[in-house]
């Protein structure tokens, strides 16, 4: 008999994160939906069962993936620039916010563009992708320390950078009315 | 009012703000893709195992060796020797060849003097030999060696001598 294909529940929780952190690592929307499912589809055949322990190797099959795919756009680049082809860029937005959410998701998105790339990896991985500071230190090689410090460095960035609106995002995550979760963390909803 | 925004509330900020979907095609392609495999698991599932190519020709190399060993048991000892040397070469070229042939009796029974259809006497004995034959292939250096018993009924002929 075999084994029941539900993939799309796993892929359903885990995609959305994916994409957004293979675009911290590719710049175009497309280009990182290249590499999650790549990802996904290698990693789906090696865990057929998407048991949720596996989930950081998943992020690990997404930044393999993208920094070959990074090094290889990189090559294009230059011979595209050689030869005075215009690179495509796409500036599709990383978030998909509520309407009330639009102006604070746009500042956000720039502030954590702002940051050096090791912090935004380590920020995305951390809040978005839900792991640990241990599974993020396997992920990308370096010490639990250095990841911590990292994501330390990266919310003090983020600090300043949302200091001028203090106010309003206060205002916006004091408010009862808005679900500041409005999803669950992919660990939750698959265990 | 305290407007400093502190780590956590800093993080349920980001946290509030949900990534944005992929796209549905993207979804689609790795829809393609797993069913692809799930194809590809199910056709080779069915595959019939097929024995390896070299075991159909080993089989039919020692159906011809029995053949040959067959023939060659009715044969008698000279032309068995031949034939041995003519189906162990490939071709016209005879490349093995009888290098000894030892018989040696192990019994004799004599079975007396009787008259045969021509009314003339004649001795019957029952002779039990066996025959050692050694064949030697000079191509490789390999040498064969058979043990071959055999039972064979003896007719002299016997004459009186008149007084």
């Amino acid at each position: 008999m075999e084994a029941p294909f539900d993939w799309k529940q796993t892929y359903n929780q885990l995609a959305p994160q994916l994409v957004m952190y293979a675009r911290q690592l590719v710049a175009a929307k497309a280009d990182a939906e290249d590499v999650v499912q790549q990802a996904f589809v290698r990693w789906w055949r090696r865990f057929p069962e998407g048991d949720a322990a596996h989930i950081p190797l998943l992020y690990a099959a997404v930044r393999t993936i993208a920094l070959d795919q990074r090094r290889s756009d990189n090559r294009r680049a230059n011979r595209e620039a050689k030869s005075d082809i215009a690179v495509s860029g796409e500036n599709a937005p990383v978030f998909d916010p509520r309407p009330e959410q639009k102006e604070t998701a746009a500042i956000v998105e720039k502030a954590l563009q702002a940051l050096p790339e090791d912090q935004r990896e380590v920020v995305t991985l951390k809040l978005w992708g839900d792991l640990t500071f241990n599974e993020i230190a396997a992920l990308t090689g370096g010490s639990i320390n250095t990841i911590a410090g990292r994501y330390r460095y990266a919310l003090q960035a983020l600090h300043k950078k949302l200091a001028h609106l203090r106010g309003d995002l206060l205002g916006e995550t004091s408010s009862p009315a808005i679900n500041i979760l409005p999803f669950t963390s992919p660990r939750e909803a698959m265990s | 009012m305290n407007n400093d925004l502190n780590d956590t509330q800093l993080e349920n900020l980001l946290l509030g703000l949900a990534p944005a979907a992929p796209s549905p095609a993207l979804a689609q392609r790795v829809d393609e893709e797993l069913k692809l495999d799930m194809s590809w698991l199910s056709t080779s599932r069915r595959k019939p195992h097929h024995q390896p190519r070299w075991l159909m020709s080993a089989g039919w190399a020692a159906m011809g060796a029995a053949a040959a060993i067959a023939v060659m048991s009715y044969l008698p000892p000279q032309q068995r020797a031949e034939a041995f040397a003519s189906t162990s070469t490939s071709g016209s070229k005879p490349v093995s060849r009888a290098a000894t042939t030892l018989r040696e009796w192990e019994d004799n029974q004599d079975a007396g003097i009787h008259r045969g259809r021509s009314q003339l006497a004649e001795k019957r004995a029952l002779v039990v030999s066996r025959e050692l034959g050694t064949w030697v292939d000079p191509r490789y250096g390999s040498q064969l060696t058979m043990d071959i018993p055999s039972q064979r009924q003896l007719l002299m002929p016997v004459s009186y001598k008149s007084e």
